[in-house]
């Protein structure tokens, strides 16, 4: 199959998920096209966190309530963000499609932007990867990533048929004590369990390379 | 280019996900082979009835995304005064005749990317902001003069106007919102509307033309001018959730001291021009359209 590997990084580790994909489906003889989104300008996490300030307490109350959170992530105003002219603006000549960012609250603004613009996405089966600071909580983390992208690439008239998340253990605001004790707390595992190099991540990857397969 | 405004305040109206799919598939097709497919093509497409195919092109033309053609421009040989180039297949009754900012056949307004030409824009205003469909790219739209047959270039990138010529170039909106519909609602035509937009060599050409047309309600803008209205209202217009959005703080700041916005005694008026909006919405909704806008606060 030919498939392309559509990722946004700002600071490599989602970019490290991207080709240890790649290179997973490459080792199964697939033919392998990546795409870097870039934005057009860099700023600083706190400029691009300020921007979504605003709706971090639609956030919190969210996670407290399971009906208000379906209905919050279907109608929420996703931040977007330019970004630089892409190789591959139509994706209609692969058979597959991945494509991924870090969490940012939810999708990260260039990722939000590709999937608005990107043509010859209807009718096509995408596989869908992230990133996250934190462990894999099931709600915070896992589910305000997948579920947004999910919505977004439904309502454009394609399905997602794969989807693999991993903890780069790493936050720019600087909270990974946090995150460190609510991994114990919850998992019982340091973060680094949940990590591109470890078991959890590896066969996330082998069951998101399965699915993409299918 | 600016950073898509996400401070939606309210939204007055929004199109169905069909109709979303539906306007990409129309942008895909114009961008890919410079034409808009054939109705029945998209009807085929996503397996749906006359009926909701129909009501769907009828959001789209509400939202000011397309217009369809009609029994008064069915048989037109000239388009916004110049004639249409040879081999000119107008498209049939009921077919999409505008995706705006492009036309849906050959005519004047001659896009060029990379030194490819295949697309025609649909006029003069709408030219001003199509690069944004082109990321990246210099965009060059060649056109005529309506006073002097002289050829008219402009040069844009990413929605910005990076060059035009002849320098003295003037655009000429021929219609205010409030004339696009008549006020019982009746006989819309929404193509009609650009019909008298043109180009013209300078303001000295347009007065002397205007002596002769005493009666058009049009007014005539910098190339700046309209640059800097329209890519306010048409950023993001390559976007799958795209709708026309006004950015209210965006649109005061950005236009205040041109001919959009006067100041006097440091008062900000809005040229009276675009007030008639108001008119077209509620004539849009007498005729039975609905009025697709997000309203930002940037």
């Amino acid at each position: 199959m030919n498939i392309l590997v559509a990722y946004f990084s700002k600071t490599g580790n989602t970019e490290k998920l991207a080709v240890s994909i790649g290179d997973e489906l490459i080792r199964r003889g697939h033919s392998v096209e990546y795409e870097t989104i870039k934005p057009s300008v860099s700023y600083s996490w706190f400029r691009e966190a300020a921007r979504d300030f605003p709706r971090y307490p639609f956030i919190a109350l969210s996670l407290l309530n399971t009906k208000y959170r379906e209905r919050y992530l279907r109608k929420y105003n996703q931040v977007e963000e330019d970004i630089q002219a892409l190789k591959y603006p139509d994706i209609s000549a692969f058979d597959r499609i991945c494509v991924g960012g870090p969490k940012w609250a939810q999708m990260s603004y260039p990722v939000a932007r590709y999937l608005q613009i990107i043509r010859g996405i209807r009718g096509r089966k995408l596989g869908i990867f992230a990133t996250f600071g934190g462990p894999p909580l099931k709600v915070f983390e896992i589910e305000l990533i997948y579920k947004p992208m999910t919505i977004l690439i439904e309502r454009m008239g394609a399905s997602v048929v794969a989807r693999v998340a991993v903890s780069s253990a790493y936050h720019a605001a600087g909270i990974m004590p946090l995150f460190r004790f609510l991994s114990w707390l919850q998992f019982s595992k340091p973060i680094e369990s949940f990590t591109l190099k470890s078991e959890y991540a590896h066969k996330g990857i082998m069951d998101f390379c399965d699915h993409i397969e299918r | 280019m600016t950073k898509y405004s996400d401070t939606t305040l309210f939204r007055l109206n929004s199109f169905s996900d069909t109709a979303k799919q539906i306007k990409r598939t129309i942008y895909e097709s114009v961008l890919l082979t410079g034409f808009a497919p054939k109705v029945s093509d998209i009807s085929n497409e996503f397996e749906l009835s006359k009926q909701m195919i129909d009501g769907i092109l009828h959001d789209l033309e509400g939202g000011i995304i397309i217009a369809l053609q009609n029994k008064e421009h069915a048989n037109i040989h000239e388009f916004m005064g110049q004639k249409l180039p040879d081999g000119c297949i107008l498209p049939e009754v009921g077919e999409i005749f505008y995706a705006r900012p492009f036309a849906n056949f050959k005519n004047h307004h001659q896009i060029y990317v990379d030194g490819e030409q295949k697309w025609y824009g649909e006029c003069p205003v709408e030219c001003m902001t199509i690069s944004y469909f082109f990321p990246d790219k210099d965009v060059i739209v060649k056109s005529i003069a309506h006073d002097s047959n002289e050829t008219v270039e402009i040069i844009g990138r990413n929605g910005r106007l990076l060059d035009y010529s002849p320098k003295s170039l003037r655009v000429f909106w021929g219609r205010p919102f409030g004339d696009w519909i008549k006020a019982d609602g009746k006989d819309v035509d929404f193509i009609f509307p650009c019909d008298t937009n043109y180009f013209f060599s300078s303001e000295k050409s347009f007065q002397e033309w205007k002596k002769n047309n005493p009666k058009t309600r049009g007014q005539i803008f910098t190339p700046d001018a309209i640059n800097r209205l329209l890519r306010m209202f048409n950023y993001g217009h390559e976007r799958f959730d795209y709708q026309y959005h006004i950015p209210l703080l965006r649109f005061f700041l950005g236009l205040i001291g041109t001919s959009v916005i006067k100041v006097k005694m440091f008062i900000p008026f809005p040229n009276p021009f675009f007030l008639s909006i108001i008119k077209l919405a509620r004539n849009a909704r007498k005729a039975g359209y609905k009025f697709f806008l997000d309203v930002k606060l940037w």
